[in-house]
């Protein structure tokens, strides 16, 4: 795991009052470097081995990096936008829009460009920009980035406001198996950014990329490798008989994690076995929506299950309906749990704040793995990521912080 | 925690046991209890499975377990009816004796009951337990099943290495065969010799108690016929789920395993390898076979199934009776071929693995297992007429 970095005191209580008790740890995210988007020549196989190990108070864990479908059925839902790329800003005169711009990091050639050769419609309201495929294509990379930054604050910039997020810059082996046309996996390479906290690259340009599509079998096709989403597939190693008390006690999660021990407690005085699904080792309710996109039946009471309503129940055997806009959200936070200090344990809550806002909460497994719902919408699933891909998914501005708590421990 | 062996719809809640094919011997010849792993294949591609033996926590194990007095309550009948009774049954004149002297006859709500003390289990021989059984299960049937563990394995192997010999010495001495059921009778006895060491007498229960279960993997390689993966895991199509899931193991380079549990429905994967939880408990029912079996496809678990409900109520308009193979999900219930009572139900999964939960005892999980392990719970001798339900789309 990376090390949190040294504990900042108490800024998170400036951050985000009313939360964070006072004694809570701030972590600020290094920005990553960034590498190129590559492209295999050939598209398989991938350049990295898809298993990775991990060794801690949690045993050894061995990680499988999968794209996981969404179901066909939902593709059905999701509605495909006008091929014709439109940026949305705030209503600006030209001159402001060369300021806003080159202060959010275009260079003044690029601005250019997008000014000569775009259609600019102006209102009292918005300021619309439908750039050609020319406009899109000169971008860099780093010039989508600072662009997108502006767009993404406005939630009618649908697709900047949400990109779509490669883990990846490998992205031969992240469309491994999407039967995705090389010809598009290569546009998609010319058009992926990095995030702002540089893990992970962005992609925003679904219309663009529409317009290389000569059907809709192909469009279905496009959006299906799209709403593929990056997970792992984790198992527990067990090799050595005198860690067992070690791993039961970190699983366990000072009991917390009971209804798992039986279980764990069989799988570990059974010789022969060596590796155990860790869906077996999460709490009932995080075991039921392990990879399970939601269904109608997860909405029946109005709302989708968000990341709080994900998080609040992981340990809970019948889940509660309450969301992160829910006015009793805080003082759920400030009842039910504390300020956590390094390391982790299993079931810490991790919350993202973006300025004074959470943005985002989601559930410390093992090493840096987490279990998250990353957005409520019915094409988000539950799934396993490590804490930095979560970061990059959910840090549209580059400035995300991270606090850790931990559930109280159950009354008995 | 209640001290709940809820009865329900005639159901046997405990398990015993019988043969076992796939389990290995030791070189002893004796059973093991930790099998190899074995693989089955068929139209469900090929699975990778080995059986792990689950105890309940200790929090599932209740307080008056520990409480208990040697007795036998007997239901509406008279003393001198009883001793009549245990002439026929063959006891010997010194336990009738002791019977006569030391026990304490008393009146309780059921009807008649008898406490005794240490003298008369220690005379007591594995004919007359089984004897005395099977009078108490036509007598009493809800006390008999309260007071009877029935041992998987047909042997007390399952201790081994969970006790101390001695403690496994003091189970083999009051254990006895009913038909081709080793069980026994006589917990409170054994605890009692125990004395106050509490820690061995829950790990004694514990291991009474242990079931086993089958933990599983689909095998995806490239010989996998992937479409016929999916109809039959996602059931035709009502787990669409299952198509996400193993579409994405199958691009996955260098994965080539998925255990079951992502490719079971929502409410048993949420539950499998769990203990009853007290949210889904009511004053009037607990969940057993038949819970477990009509909530397999459902999202969450639905307390309406609690109710005391006719056994059609679901099984006659939201299935359909198939004649064919089983296949993943269909609904498997057994009724005694002599008196057509519904016995048991559980959940096809392939092959020999079966979903279920065998009675509503607190004490039993919900798990994978083989049917032969489930079904080792009923007298070799028992015959069934087995009828398979398949959930119609529509539901």
């Amino acid at each position: 795991m990376k090390a949190p970095l040294p504990a900042l005191p108490a800024l998170l209580a400036l951050l985000a009052p009313g939360i964070l008790a006072q004694d809570a740890i701030t972590t600020k995210i290094a920005p990553a470097a960034v590498g190129p988007i590559t492209l295999n020549q050939d598209a398989l196989p991938p350049s990295q081995p898809a298993q990775q190990q991990g060794t801690g108070p949690w045993g050894t864990i061995e990680t499988y990096q999968v794209e996981l479908f969404c179901p066909e059925d939902y593709l059905n839902y999701f509605e495909i936008p006008s091929s014709q790329t439109e940026w949305l800003f705030p209503a600006m005169s030209e001159e402001e829009f060369v300021t806003t711009a080159t202060n959010a990091g275009l260079g003044q050639v690029e601005v250019r460009t997008i000014l000569q050769k775009s259609v600019v419609i102006l209102d009292e309201e918005v300021t619309r920009i439908f750039p050609t495929d020319e406009v899109i294509r000169s971008l860099s990379p780093a010039a989508h980035t600072a662009l997108n930054r502006i767009l993404s604050a406005n939630p009618e910039n649908r697709f900047q406001s949400r990109p779509f997020y490669f883990d990846s810059a490998n992205l031969s082996q992240i469309f491994q198996g999407s039967d995705l046309p090389r010809q598009v996996i290569q546009e998609i390479a010319g058009l992926a950014y990095p995030t702002p906290s540089g893990r992970g690259y962005f992609l925003s340009s679904l219309p663009y990329l529409l317009r290389q599509t000569g059907s809709s079998t192909d469009e279905r096709l496009l959006i299906r490798g799209l709403l593929r989403t990056p997970t792992l597939m984790m198992r527990l190693v067990i090799e050595d008989e005198s860690e067992i008390t070690m791993l039961q006690d970190y699983w366990a999660a000072g009991f917390k994690n009971k209804d798992i021990m039986p279980l764990m407690e069989s799988v570990l005085r059974t010789p022969n076995v060596e590796r155990l699904d860790v869906a077996h080792l999460l709490p009932p309710t995080a075991r039921r929506t392990l990879l399970s996109h939601p269904t109608l039946a997860d909405g029946i009471d109005g709302r989708f299950p968000d990341w709080f309503w994900s998080c609040r129940n992981f340990f809970r055997f019948t889940p509660e309906n309450v969301y992160a806009d829910s006015p009793e959200r805080d003082a759920i936070i400030a009842a039910e749990f504390s300020p956590a200090m390094p390391p982790n344990q299993f079931g810490d809550l991790i919350l993202l704040h973006s300025g004074s806002k959470v943005i985002h909460g989601c559930i410390h497994l093992a090493d840096d793995i987490v279990y998250t719902k990353n957005s409520p919408d019915i094409f988000t699933p539950w799934v396993l990521m490590r804490l930095e891909d979560v970061i990059g998914y959910h840090d549209l501005k580059g400035d995300v912080t991270i606090t850790t708590l931990r559930k109280n421990p159950p009354k008995r | 925690m209640p001290t709940i062996f809820h009865l329900r719809r005639g159901l046997l809640l405990l398990l015993g046991s019988m043969a076992a094919p796939l389990i290995p011997f030791t070189a002893s010849g004796e059973e093991s209890p930790y099998p190899e792993s074995q693989i089955s294949r068929g139209p469900w591609g090929a699975v990778e499975y080995y059986e792990v033996i689950v105890e309940p926590p200790t929090t599932h194990l209740w307080s008056t377990l520990f409480e208990e007095k040697s007795e036998w309550q007997l239901g509406p009948t008279t003393q001198t009816e009883a001793e009549a009774a245990f002439v026929e049954l063959g006891f010997s004149s010194k336990l009738r004796e002791l019977l006569g002297t030391t026990a304490t006859w008393k009146k309780i709500p059921s009807g008649l009951a008898v406490e005794f003390g240490d003298d008369v289990v220690e005379v007591m021989t594995s004919v007359e337990r089984a004897a005395l059984a099977e009078w108490l299960e036509t007598k009493n049937d809800d006390f008999f099943s309260r007071i009877l563990i029935n041992l998987e394995g047909r042997s007390t192997d399952l201790l081994e290495g969970r006790v101390r010999p001695e403690t496994k010495t003091l189970v083999d001495s009051i254990a006895f065969y009913r038909g081709t059921v080793l069980s026994i009778l006589d917990r409170p006895w054994l605890l009692r010799q125990l004395g106050d060491d509490h820690e061995e007498k829950v790990k004694v229960l514990k291991a009474l108690f242990g079931t086993r279960g089958v933990i599983g993997r689909l095998i995806i390689d490239d010989t996998s016929d992937l479409d016929t993966l999916i109809d039959y895991w996602g059931a035709g199509r009502r787990s669409p789920r299952v198509g996400s899931v193993l579409r994405s193991i199958k691009a996955t380079e260098g994965l080539d395993r998925v255990d079951l549990i992502h490719l079971l429905p929502p409410v048993p994967r949420k539950y499998s390898f769990t203990y009853v939880n007290l949210r889904d408990v009511n004053p009037v029912n607990s969940p057993d076979c038949y819970w477990a079996s009509l909530n397999f496809f459902h999202t969450t678990a639905s307390h309406r199934l609690l109710d005391t409900l006719d056994l059609n109520h679901y099984l006659a308009h939201d299935y359909t009776e198939i004649s064919e193979p089983p296949r993943f999900g269909d609904m498997v219930c057994l009724f005694d071929e002599t008196s057509n009572e519904f016995v048991h139900s559980y959940i096809h999964i392939i092959d020999e693995i079966a979903y279920t939960k065998n009675g509503a005892s607190f004490a039993r999980p919900f798990l994978l297992n083989l049917n032969t392990r489930m079904m080792s719970v009923y007298q070799a001798d028992r015959k069934f007429t087995k009828r398979v339900f398949r959930i119609n789309q529509t539901n």
